[in-house]
């Protein structure tokens, strides 16, 4: 049994789909990484804030000055070019994947699920040989050429996609989504100023049919997308989905991310006519094809450790957007695993957050101007993830210290709207911040959402 | 699974057919009602009004420096008051021209740096746009030379008559109140071109005109609760008041400005013109999107607790720097209602009505 999945995952197929998902993300990522840096994002998010909320065990990655900073995304830039070309593509790869995951880990306030997606398609490429054809290295050595792959090379990638799509389908199925239409209900009239569908979109069922048809989309287009009859249409739909939701939300290069990296699902044949139409329109683009159809040599001796790396890595994926059941209450409201599980624009969040550090020996208080501590973008997201209000919370007690207090009482008063309730207390405004550690422990000073009691009435 | 063009095929039909039957209640407000509302009837009129007035100021300040008496004195005392009230209605449209000029920070920082106003009179010359008189300059510093540079109103007087730095006062003073005209007509002369545009961005993102009115609606909120009340209450030292903070330190009105700051914006809010015509606001935006709060209409629930927090502040007597010492209790109820009005304003407005409160215009997931 297990010799034959292995016979199946070792079987040699064609290269092409793997070298055109290289060339396709390597791109995006130049682009993307181009527009983070024009977009001044670097600057705002990794230089002018005065303090940056960590991932738990991992708050000592600190961001490394302007010019710090500037010079990882100028490495980033260039080794996602690097990928994208096939040049030095070892290298490149690994220093995509350490510069993108470096950055990402750096302030959660930035966290998207896309990024998550991205580092894990980085990391993925690190293993295979997707620089043996249509790239640089080969012209460079040509002894590198290989047509064919063991079939897990491009499985994988397959893998990846399928697992995007499918679990961000399972996190739809809740009721606010499927039975409220939120927050799709809010969203989509916000955009009746388009042209033609404008006037739809503010239209209640319009809303109820974007939430039913983005379930049924995200839960089966991968299989439909792996069975050879379905693909075309399967694509076609990627396509307009895609686009539909490019046009719809602000979520930067994520579409297209997702339109080119469904490509990987094409057949090896598809993908080499493409290379021939492409390699012909690139006049003495590639010389005479010498004939190779050896696999591409993995390291034998690690190759049962590379699989079972693999199962691994999977493994963990699949089980980490169901984290969330080992607590209680509403996952949206108290994003106790709620990241890394690709609950993709779910949720219509926003949060007043108030903090109030006491000297305990005078009873004195100050409130806490939160813009002097953080850029908008942070206080927004502070106010309504509770780990982050924590972290906040520590970093202000380790502030009053400084200034003297020997050990201020650190509260909060936050009041959060999720999805068009009213807003309502968020947390234990008599929990003192400052006693609570940190961890993946059960939030117990987090109010329950049906409960919640209304603002102040 | 050849029928899925055929069931695209249908589903387009469907929308296409349904387009002028709506089925069910409509999500949307108007936004091109709210942003033209917003430009003819609240930025505009509240920008005249605010350069009549500083015309005014301007007009009684040469009286002033010319026959330096008490009663000038008191005539363009008033003309500051007058002009500084006309501010606290116009000091939320910090976007668009007034963004452009950061009218919030040349025209109203406060406390005004005494040590640098006298230092610029001695020099007698001085640029107001430079960095260091960011504290020097505007309705604050106006305050200081008219109401606070002498002990009395016969020390003030001197000041500006015979005092031996008198000529070079007199010449801070019209270089303020024309520096004030300066910004203010600029950002209005600016509308009258920006108007149209401004109407024109009719999405929800960082940069259109719902987001940019609600963030600075909200943002003005804030400037309220924390600058003008907060700080001087001792919301940030502990409890311990800051009487020196408030925002009319030497003239004694600051609870005025504030209660007219507050009226104003719950007529933004509303809807409502100088004149009282109520136009398309965001209260009409969430009746429209019929949003809800605690089982009830949200645009009412806002509109209640503006009421409240209108009726906590007009409790609050002037001056306001001995309220805060001598009844700090009837000033923190206010605090208090402000603070809940802006849960409402910053959460369940802006999430109901799909805007951003973020000044950034960055991705989402």
């Amino acid at each position: 049994m297990i010799a034959r999945a292995r016979a199946y995952l070792e079987a040699p197929v064609s290269i092409a789909p793997l070298a055109s998902f290289r060339v396709l993300f390597g791109a995006m990522m130049v682009v993307g990484v181009l527009r983070f840096v024009l977009n001044g994002w670097v600057d705002e998010f990794y230089v002018q804030p005065r303090l940056y909320f960590g991932y738990w065990g991992l708050e000592w990655l600190k961001p490394v000055g302007a010019a710090g900073m500037y010079t990882i995304f100028a490495f980033m830039g260039l080794s996602a070019m690097g990928i994208a070309l096939g040049a030095f593509y070892r290298i490149s790869s690994f220093l995509f994947f350490a510069t993108f995951t470096f950055v990402e880990l750096l302030d959660k306030s930035n966290y998207l699920n896309h990024y998550y997606f991205v580092s894990l398609v980085a990391f993925l490429l690190m293993w295979v040989p997707a620089h043996a054809r249509y790239s640089v290295d080969v012209l460079r050595r040509p002894a590198l050429r290989r047509e064919m792959v063991p079939r897990w090379n491009v499985g994988i990638f397959r893998l990846q996609m399928g697992i995007v799509y499918f679990f961000a389908g399972l996190a739809k199925l809740n009721a606010d989504w499927l039975f409220s239409a939120q927050p799709l209900r809010i969203w989509l009239p916000a955009q009746s100023h388009l042209p033609l569908i404008g006037g739809l979109l503010a239209q209640k069922w319009v809303a109820f049919a974007f939430s039913w048809f983005g379930a049924a989309y995200d839960l089966t287009v991968p299989f439909f997308l792996l069975l050879k009859r379905t693909r075309p249409y399967a694509f076609a739909a990627v396509l307009a989905f895609h686009l539909m939701t490019a046009l719809l939300f602000q979520i930067g290069l994520f579409p297209y991310v997702m339109i080119a990296g469904s490509c990987v699902f094409f057949s090896g044949a598809v993908h080499e006519r493409l290379w021939k139409w492409a390699g012909k329109r690139m006049a003495g683009n590639q010389k005479e094809p010498g004939r190779q159809p050896e696999l591409a040599k993995v390291n034998m001796p690690g190759k049962t450790m590379a699989l079972a790396g693999l199962v691994l890595f999977f493994g963990i994926q699949a089980l980490l957007p169901f984290r969330y059941l080992l607590y209680p209450g509403n996952v949206f409201w108290t994003e106790q695993g709620y990241r890394f599980s690709w609950r993709v624009m779910l949720m219509e969040k926003a949060g007043h957050a108030t903090f109030r550090v006491r000297d305990p020996r005078t009873g004195g208080e100050s409130e806490i101007m939160n813009r002097d501590y953080l850029t908008p973008n942070q206080e927004k997201m502070m106010s309504t993830q509770p780990d982050m209000l924590l972290q906040y919370a520590h970093f202000l007690e380790q502030e009053y210290r400084a200034k003297g207090i020997p050990d201020p009482e650190v509260h909060a008063d936050v009041f959060v709207t999720l999805n068009g309730r009213g807003s309502r207390r968020f947390i234990d405004p008599a929990c003192d911040l400052s006693k609570v550690s940190e961890g993946f422990g059960h939030k117990d000073w987090v109010l329950p959402l049906e409960k919640g009691s209304f603002a102040h009435r | 699974m050849k029928q899925i063009p055929i069931l695209l095929l249908c589903a387009a039909l469907a929308f296409a057919a349904c387009k002028d039957k709506p089925d069910g209640p409509n999500l949307n407000y108007d936004r091109s009602a709210l942003a033209a509302n917003v430009a003819d009837n609240l930025v505009l009129p509240a920008y005249d009004t605010l350069l009549l007035r500083l015309d005014s100021l301007e007009q009684q300040a040469g009286a002033f420096n010319q026959s330096p008496d008490s009663i000038h004195l008191l005539q363009v005392r008033q003309g500051l008051r007058n002009a500084w009230e006309s501010w606290s209605r116009s000091s939320a449209f910090e976007f668009g021209p007034g963004a452009d000029r950061a009218l919030r920070q040349t025209v109203n920082t406060f406390p005004a740096d005494v040590n640098q106003i006298n230092q610029n009179i001695l020099a007698g010359t001085y640029d107001l746009n430079a960095a260091v008189n960011i504290d020097a300059r505007g309705f604050p510093a106006l305050d200081y030379l008219l109401n606070g540079s002498a002990g009395s109103t016969s020390d003030i007087v001197t000041a500006f008559g015979t005092a031996p730095d008198a000529g070079a006062r007199r010449a801070y003073l019209s270089a303020l109140s024309a520096d004030l005209i300066g910004n203010l007509s600029a950002a209005r002369n600016a509308w009258t071109t920006y108007a149209a545009g401004f109407k024109a961005l009719t999405g929800t993102d960082a940069g259109s005109a719902t987001s940019m009115f609600l963030n600075q609606l909200n943002y003005d909120l804030e400037v309220l609760k924390n600058g003008r009340i907060g700080i001087p209450l001792g919301k940030t030292t502990l409890g311990q008041p800051v009487p020196a903070n408030v925002e009319v330190r030497y003239g004694g009105y600051s609870a005025a400005l504030a209660k007219i700051q507050l009226r104003a914006l719950r007529e933004l809010y509303l809807g409502q013109s100088v004149s009282g015509a109520d136009g398309y606001g965001l209260l009409e935006a969430l009746d429209a999107i019929e949003a809800q709060y605690n089982g009830a209409a949200l645009s009412i629930a806002i509109r209640d607790q503006f009421d409240l927090a209108v009726n906590a502040l007009d409790a609050v007597p002037d001056p306001l720097d001995q309220t805060v010492v001598n009844a700090p209790a009837t000033v923190d109820a206010a605090y208090v209602q402000i603070q809940r009005l802006i849960v409402l304003t910053k959460t369940d407005m802006a999430s109901n009505l799909g805007i951003l409160i973020t000044y950034n215009d960055n991705d989402g997931d």
